[in-house]
């Protein structure tokens, strides 16, 4: 499982676009995934150590991998944002 | 290509950068002096380390990040993307030197460039400042 992002697009720049395959971009598994169970917290601190934008939520049954969405940090600086106008700490 | 700028003053709260953020749907915010030059820039990744905080307490200049890399709106397209990928930092705000001081005229992201990439053939960041629309 993996993930491409528009930096690593950037980054694969030179390779033949028109016949290149999403495999010679992406390496597996570069980007950290999380389950649904994973503590808010810790999937933004992962987010934010990883300088990346979207994390892949799977499945936290056991032996599986299913992707079951994804978590875009813009949801998070909109939650950050709605909290802070609020008066709540956030 | 994000439609103009948006910018803060470095006295102002992260809270006030987060909301400028949510509502205009932009990855970054420049922060400029009071002659509302390029001082430096906050994206989404300098606000991540302060989920959880309070947001009120602190100012724009205690999380940005400095910027001092000079982008001309002439350089090729190709040239941007070769700096992104020396600095490993894909938010480069565009500065017209012609002008005379930094003012922040557009930004430019790794986003906008595989959107490029995907319509354009060649060409300028004043082209895809243009088809960004407006510029602060």
């Amino acid at each position: 499982m993996g993930l491409i992002s528009s930096d690593m697009m950037i980054n694969a720049l030179g390779k033949d676009f028109g016949t290149a395959r999403a495999k010679d971009i992406v390496t597996p598994d570069s980007i950290p995934t999380v389950t649904l169970s994973t503590p808010i917290t810790d999937a933004v601190a992962l987010m934010a150590k990883e300088a990346i934008e979207h994390l892949i939520v799977v499945s936290d049954k056991a032996g599986s991998r299913a992707v079951i969405g994804m978590l875009f940090a813009s949801d998070m600086i909109a939650y950050m944002a709605k909290a802070g106008e609020q008066g709540a700490v956030s | 290509m994000h439609k103009g700028v948006i910018s803060c003053l470095a006295d102002d709260s992260v809270y006030d950068v987060a909301k400028m953020m949510d509502d205009n749907h932009f990855r970054s915010v420049v922060v400029v002096n009071e002659g509302g030059e390029v001082w430096g820039i906050i994206t989404y990744r300098e606000l991540l380390f302060h989920y959880g905080k309070n947001l009120r307490d602190k100012k724009a200049h205690d999380i940005m990040r400095s910027y001092r890399i000079e982008v001309d709106p002439q350089w090729p397209v190709e040239k941007a993307i070769e700096l992104m990928n020396r600095i490993k930092y894909y938010h480069l705000i565009i500065v017209d030197p012609h002008v005379g001081t930094r003012w922040p005229v557009g930004i430019l992201t790794s986003f906008d460039i595989v959107q490029y990439m995907a319509g354009l053939e060649a060409g300028h960041f004043e082209q895809l400042l243009k088809l960004g629309g407006n510029v602060l």
